[in-house]
């Protein structure tokens, strides 16, 4: 396996991590509230943002760097 | 007064299948056109009919149902949205490029190819088959409840929802998968629109802003806004175990299966993978507005209404057109696709595969066509039998489905992985989920999501199995995975 496919695979377990235990148990809670949003609901909105810029990254490093794929 | 809403959503109709039409009374019949598009679709037509597909009635009335009935527990769905992404960029191209190398217009090719197996396809064609109708059963309620509530009660649901079938059989039989994208490519606009500008527009008008309708909210009803919820059942467990399942179980939909194969290469499904998660991202602004609904007409008893009624209630007349046309489009997007696809999984690896193996590829999309008004007219009857709540209806359709997981994923992966096992694997899952559902009548064990029960005791059986099987023969793995 190339190294960018392994660091692609490794940014698509860090999406899953966030959305799951443990990491719920320390962001399912109320205050602070940010731009408005409790913070669970925030949380969950800016976990989908990095979910998407890491998904930005892996597309870079296997479509960009990894060269000739039809 | 409510008539323009209701001229808006039959206008919305009408032009949805004329585009539809249009789109496909032109190109020559075949199964690789009327199934699959004939694998040509670029980065902008997957997009809308992935997204289409994907945000069904229940992005717009499920979603605000479980934020008005249950609050946090709902934030999973957007969330597993984007997993399933993060999924589908890894295996999509290789579900893809195998469809393409091998010829497969349905998942159960895939598993008849990989595995070698005639009856195995016939097996999960029926299974696909079977727990595709509760997840369209849901969109037809959805359209018919949408139209009733936002026409202020004008036409009663069930004439909505033969109305709206007609439309989607319509444009199915004529252009299939194409048909279904075009409409979709407006369905997604319209969509999009709907959910920002209700998200923002609602709590604006009610509490002059969405921070302080949370402030009112964290006063008022505090558990909506954290695991487990306000009826105190759904916490952490339930809440990661139907996350993960749900974005595993995802891309086993057969409707999104046949949708991948559309594409025209890699590159439009990654690209797509990266940008489908912006869409998901209107979910949280539906959310929003569930919660507003509960501060500001709670007691409902049906708390998939409360967004419709709210709307109908206190704004305009022509909003609540915009977003029942929005609903509707969301619906019948979706609504379509799961025909489609129930009708190939029939034809195609029922029928031609199993019962007639003479019939050629022309006289099986042929049979396909002609079952698109039979199977929606069924799935519309079993609508008018046996309405159920929205989300309890995709969360059964979902966890037979996500079956199907081991049999893909380690099909993909995994040389080792035999037939029986594979089989084992999935029967003992069905098996599972169906008696925590209706056996046991209880909660789930451990508060986890009985779909997630049934996925493990899968993929245990069908390691299990595969072990104790000998390896399948080295010729056929050879010939599947050198398309790679």
């Amino acid at each position: 396996m190339n190294p960018n496919m392994r660091i692609a695979i490794l940014l698509a377990i860090i999406n899953f991590l966030g959305a799951i235990w443990p990491v719920t148990f320390w962001v399912n809670r109320i205050r602070p509230f940010v731009f408005g949003l409790p913070f669970f609901l925030f949380w969950t909105f800016i976990w989908m943002l990095v979910c998407f810029l890491n998904l930005v990254f892996c597309y870079l490093l296997i479509e960009r760097k990894g060269g000739e794929r039809p | 007064m409510t008539s323009i809403s209701l001229w808006i959503i039959l206008g919305w109709l009408i032009l949805s299948t004329v585009v539809g039409v249009m789109a496909g009374v032109k190109r020559k019949f075949s199964m690789e056109e009327w199934f699959v598009g004939q694998r040509g679709f670029g980065l902008i037509l997957f997009y809308v009919v992935a997204a289409a597909e994907i945000y069904s009635a229940f992005a717009f009335l499920g979603l605000a149902g479980w934020a008005y009935k249950f609050g946090a527990p709902i934030f999973y769905a957007p969330m597993y949205n984007v997993l399933a992404y993060t999924l589908f960029f890894f295996i999509g191209p290789l579900i893809w490029r195998y469809g393409k190398a091998h010829g497969y217009v349905t998942q159960p090719d895939f598993f008849i190819h990989r595995y070698q197996s005639p009856s195995l396809g016939v097996v999960v064609a029926i299974i696909g088959f079977l727990f595709t109708i509760p997840y369209l059963q849901l969109q037809i309620m959805g359209t018919g409840m949408i139209i009733q509530l936002s026409s202020g009660g004008a036409i009663n649901w069930q004439a909505a929802v033969i109305v709206s079938s007609l439309a989607s059989i319509i444009f199915v039989t004529v252009s299939g998968l194409r048909g279904i994208a075009w409409t979709n490519l407006l369905q997604a606009i319209l969509m999009l629109v709907t959910m920002f500008a209700v998200g923002i527009l609602v709590p604006q008008k009610f509490f002059g802003g969405v921070g302080q309708m949370f402030q009112r909210l964290a006063e008022v009803s505090p558990q909506h806004l954290i695991l487990p919820g306000k009826s105190g059942t759904m916490g952490l467990g339930w809440y990661t175990s139907t996350t993960l399942m749900s974005a595993l179980g995802f891309w086993m939909w057969p409707h999104l299966f046949l949708t991948t194969y559309s594409a025209k290469n890699t590159q439009i499904i990654r690209r797509n993978a990266v940008i489908l998660p912006l869409f998901a991202l209107a979910l949280i602004p539906v959310i929003i507005v569930g919660y507003t609904c509960f501060l500001v007409a709670p007691g409902l008893k049906e708390p998939d209404h409360a967004m419709l009624i709210t709307l109908t209630r206190f704004f305009p007349p022509w909003m609540a057109g915009l977003v029942g046309a929005g609903g509707t489009a969301a619906a019948i997007s979706t609504s379509s696709a799961l025909t489609l696809s129930a009708c190939t999984l029939f034809a195609r690896n029922i029928y031609q595969r199993g019962m007639n193996p003479k019939a050629n590829d022309d006289q099986a999309a042929r049979l396909a066509r002609w079952l698109v008004p039979v199977v929606t007219a069924a799935a519309v009857a079993l609508t008018f039998l046996r309405p159920k709540m929205l989300v309890a209806l995709l969360l059964l359709g979902y966890s037979g489905i996500t079956q199907f997981f081991p049999g893909v994923i380690f099909g993909l992966f995994w040389k080792r992985v035999t037939k029986a096992g594979v089989y084992a694997g999935m029967i003992a899952g069905i098996a599972t989920l169906l008696l925590i559902n209706y056996g046991l009548k209880a909660s789930s064990p451990y508060g986890l999501f009985f779909g997630f029960w049934g996925l493990l005791v899968n993929l245990a059986v069908c390691l299990l199995v595969t072990l104790c099987t000998s390896p399948p023969p080295k010729e056929a793995l050879d010939r599947f995975y050198a398309a790679k």
